[in-house]
């Protein structure tokens, strides 16, 4: 290889990369919290102390680990990892309602216009799907799906999430279609599949007449044996024990939180070690238009405990600079508090201006992105906008996001709109 | 020297077996009456495929009620149509069906699909709009309405989403302007894909809804669609290039129904004609069968046949539905001698499709008694879609579940038949065999009338019927007996009941429309 070619390489990979440090290693793998039904940024990462009580309802502000930053009182575990995050508290876009602002989170796309984008989770898992050998598929929700928004829009069915479903927080995580439900053990399963291959022979003999060799064989049945086949390994492999979390020591489940929320941040970590490109945990409970600060209460403190021991608990096993944790949801809540009947204290949806939090897999921790107005309720400087927050995720994970989104509907398209660039937070790459 | 006789004898037997009863197909081959069977074997004979074998009574069976009801035949209807020892009973039987009360119910859910019926995202109709215009598409089905009155109510609607249901066809779909409506004509009723149409045939059509206008009221989601009337006359272009005139005052959507429901139309008929042959075999005489300009020729002079008979019998869709299901095509086998590949192409042989994500939803209820109930919270008003309800029915595309997502269901975004995605992932065989759901409601299995009280061979018996719509064949009869010596002694009853359920609901002749 000559000096002209090396250069060109560099010059490539650089390009990819956003223009970034060439040396940097894409993202292994990517977790993202979608903090489901929208989280107030008041109440975590853009706390106003010094505002009047209608908008705060007297919650102070906290120090953090990083001199200058301080988050909501009500997340004092995160407030001791804030050097392995960064927030950015000027997220903003203009869809207030929870489909059309979801779309846009994990598309980029504006809703309309009759084709249907896929998550960032699927187009992930496409991209890296050639470089990852495991048997659980390479985009996994845990637990419950979004719902009425289609994860794959129209790639297809091979990048759609694995749906955990059941409950991580019982001593024995029942992931459905993988571990074997009503306590059958393994050699109960292999005479069941035994019976099956023995019964189960529709198309496979050829019919009479066929010539020798002749492949009769119906096209979809094929694909249905191929499609049991790797079924069957999922099963009978390791890929149960990824989500058997009785391997982990009591003290680890312990440091999680035995709730929903930390033990699937937990399922998550042992996903990354396992190589899963990218994992989903949607969080549920933060629609709380009624009797907010009730329900801030509980689920701030479930959610500190478990994103901050995640983000420790990678570090410690030198897993966080390959892997991306992000957490934000479709947008914020209204800065004012509503404390008519019937909402009693209640906080509505509010996209104007809202947080998130980037951490791992390329990322700087310690930094703010954005300022907002007194109360939380407006961008005053630094807006960024969900392809921006999009586009560095592809950036850090090696996918050129201006660049061409294979499609099996022959569409001609980028990942991201073409006008979207400029807002990507380079300011936080490392 | 012992065993290989055994094993010789044994192998003699199984050929026996195949060649005497086989549970799928008939020795005879697909008769020949009339114009439609005889453009089938033209177009057999045109790629030297052989003219099929005739499906088993019980395939037969099978496939007809799944076809136009939604739904496997229950034991008795299976039994009866099977040991009926009498001629004509093919027809007897679709006469039946397309009589029924759930075929009416099963083909709204095709519409509902191509006419893009959901509450949310990307189209938004709001809950009580999907309502309406479901009741609408399936009192249409129900009254055998003429289809070209159907469509000319849809296309020249006025007035509110709540009163008039037919003005959603305007309001269902994400791009209201002139050339989204227009697309949504092509594709709905001319089997046309927009985008792909030369840039004047475009505005041609576009300027036929140009005057589409929307308005909100004082009621919360009420929406009124009307036509804008045009001050002054405008000549404009039918498709294949004829001049229409538009007078002042004209509804340029009603001269446009004129000329899509006239006889000479070439697409009208003809999108509607291949779209009912895709639903009965999964693809369509040009395939995919909603781009008549873009897709595979298969058998035009068939198609062409289907949609002449179809205009002269005044868009009589019951009679088109009847004659594509007399078709030699229809009653063949879906097990011949060829690459199926070809055959299936070409419909040689009865082309092998996975259940859809509702049919197969329901069919588990239907077997187990535990149905599946639905519920969405947002938008409001709340819904609650109790279980007694088949999936079938369900109206809204915005009201899902993780079973039917996971199995393919049309998100409902583009109305293209494509939507719907019926190949079988592992992530699906992985739900079949594992999932603690379908678990629980196998067991429920047992506490059936029909199977509880029957000793341990008819119990396999009913078993087959059931998921299969057949009895077990001696073959079958003989494996499931060693499986069953096998067994640790015990809870063997049990054991084998549960594994057998677990077999059935796993085995591709029960995933499968055959």
């Amino acid at each position: 290889m000559n000096r002209i070619m090396i250069f060109f390489l560099v010059v490539m990979v650089a390009g990819v990369a956003g223009g970034a440090a060439a040396e940097r290693r894409p993202a292994r793998s990517v977790i993202e919290i979608w903090v489901w039904g929208g989280p107030s940024q008041l109440e975590t990462f853009d706390p106003k102390p010094d505002a009047d009580k209608a908008y705060n309802n007297g919650l102070k502000a906290i120090p953090t680990n990083v001199p200058g930053v301080a988050i909501s009182e009500l997340l004092p575990k995160l407030a001791q990892q804030a050097d392995k995050y960064s927030i950015i508290r000027t997220m903003t876009h203009p869809h207030r309602g929870h489909e059309t602002a979801t779309y846009l989170m994990q598309t980029g796309r504006e809703p309309g216009g009759g084709k249907v984008y896929p998550a960032i989770g699927a187009v992930i898992a496409m991209f890296k799907a050639k470089d990852y050998r495991g048997d659980i598929p390479p985009y996994v929700i845990l637990t419950v799906p979004k719902g009425r928004f289609s994860e794959i829009g129209f790639l297809s069915e091979e990048y759609a999430p694995l749906v955990t479903g059941g409950n991580p927080s019982q001593t024995r995580f029942i992931v459905d279609g993988i571990v074997p439900p009503g306590g059958l053990n393994a050699e109960e399963m292999a005479q069941r599949f035994d019976l099956l291959s023995a019964l189960d022979t529709f198309g496979r003999p050829p019919a009479p007449g066929a010539a020798p060799g002749t492949k009769v064989g119906a096209p979809v049945l094929e694909a249905f044996q191929a499609a049991g086949i790797q079924a069957r390994k999922v099963i009978e492999g390791d890929a149960a024990k990824v989500f058997d979390l009785s391997l982990e020591s009591a003290d680890m489940r312990n440091r999680y939180g035995w709730n929903p929320v930390g033990q699937s941040c937990l399922t998550a970590r042992r996903l990354v070690e396992s190589g899963v490109p990218y994992i989903t945990i949607n969080a549920q409970g933060w629609d709380s238009h009624k009797r907010h600060f009730e329900t801030m209460k509980q689920r701030t403190a479930e959610m500190d405990q478990a994103v901050a021991t995640l983000l420790q608990d990678l570090a410690e096993k030198d897993l966080l600079d390959t892997t991306i944790v992000w957490w934000t949801g479709e947008f914020g809540r209204g800065p004012k508090i509503d404390w008519e009947a019937p909402w009693n204290g209640g906080r509505n949806h509010y996209s104007k201006c809202f947080s998130a939090l980037v951490a791992g897999g390329g990322f700087v921790g310690g930094k703010v992105v954005g300022e907002s107005d007194a109360v939380a309720g407006e961008v005053v400087s630094r807006p960024v906008a969900p392809p921006d927050m999009l586009g560095s995720l592809y950036e850090l994970c090696g996918i050129d996001p201006d660049g061409p989104l294979p499609n099996p509907i022959g569409l001609q398209t980028t990942i991201l709109p073409p006008e979207s660039p400029a807002g990507r937070l380079r300011e936080l790459y490392r | 020297m012992k065993s290989t006789g055994w094993v010789l004898l044994s192998m003699a037997l199984t050929a026996a077996v195949l060649a005497a009863e086989s549970p799928y197909w008939k020795d005879s081959l697909v008769p020949e009456h009339g114009e439609v069977d005889r453009l089938l074997r033209a177009g057999w004979a045109q790629q030297r495929l052989a003219v099929p074998r005739e499906a088993s009574d019980a395939v037969f069976v099978r496939r007809a009620y799944l076809d136009f009801l939604g739904r496997l035949p229950t034991m008795a209807e299976a039994k009866e149509y099977v040991q009926d020892p009498g001629g004509g009973k093919r027809a007897a039987l679709i006469d039946r069906l397309l009589n029924d009360d759930g075929f009416p119910l099963y083909w709204t859910q095709h519409w509902c699909d191509l006419l893009r019926i959901k509450s949310e995202f990307p189209i938004n109709l709001w809950p009580n709009a999907v309502y309406g215009y479901q009741r609408r598409i399936h009192d249409f089905l129900r009254r055998n309405e003429p289809y070209d009155d159907f469509v000319r109510a849809l296309l020249t609607s006025s007035g509110s989403n709540f009163r008039v249901p037919e003005v959603n066809f305007y309001r269902a779909m994400a791009n209201r302007t002139a050339a989204g409506i227009a697309g949504a004509v092509a594709l709905s009723f001319m089997g046309l894909r927009y985008d792909a149409m030369p840039a004047a045939d475009r505005l041609a059509l576009a300027d036929f809804f140009a005057g589409v206008r929307y308005k909100s009221t004082k009621e919360w989601k009420e929406e009124i669609v009307y036509a804008q009337r045009l001050p002054e006359a405008l000549p404009r272009r039918r498709l294949d290039g004829r001049l229409v005139d538009v007078a002042p005052g004209d509804d340029a959507r009603a001269v446009f129904c004129d000329e899509l429901l006239t006889a000479g139309n070439p697409y009208f008929s003809r999108a509607l004609a291949n779209r009912v042959w895709h639903w009965f075999f999964g693809h369509g005489l040009i395939a995919p069968a909603d781009d008549l300009a873009g897709g595979d020729i298969i058998n035009q002079p068939l198609l062409d046949h289907l949609a002449g008979e179809f205009a002269r019998s005044g868009y009589d869709v019951r009679r088109l539905c009847r004659q594509v299901a007399l078709s030699s095509a229809y009653c063949a086998s879906s097990c011949q001698s060829a690459a199926a590949s070809l055959t299936e192409k070409h419909f040689a042989s009865y082309p092998v499709r996975r259940l859809g994500a509702e049919v197969l939803d329901d069919a588990i209820g239907d077997l187990t008694g535990a149905r599946s109930s639905y519920s969405s919270v947002i938008p409001e008003p709340f819904t609650y879609i109790p279980s007694q309800n088949r999936t079938v029915s369900l109206a809204d595309g915005s009201i899902s579940s993780s079973f039917l997502i996971l199995f393919g269901r049309p998100a409902r975004d583009s109305g293209e038949l494509g939507e719907r995605n019926n190949a079988m992932s592992a992530k699906q065989r992985l739900f079949l065999f594992n999932s603690g759901e379908l678990y629980r409601k196998l067991q429920n299995i047992g506490r059936r009338e029909d199977v509880k009280s029957f000793s341990s061979e008819a119990r396999i018996e009913a078993l087959y019927w059931l998921f299969l719509s057949r009895p077990p064949t001696a073959e079958e009869k003989k494996t499931i007996q060693t499986f069953y010596q096998r067994l640790p002694s015990g809870k063997e009853r049990w054991r084998l009941q549960q594994d057998l359920c677990w077999v059935l609901v796993n085995s591709a002749e029960f995933l499968h429309q055959h």
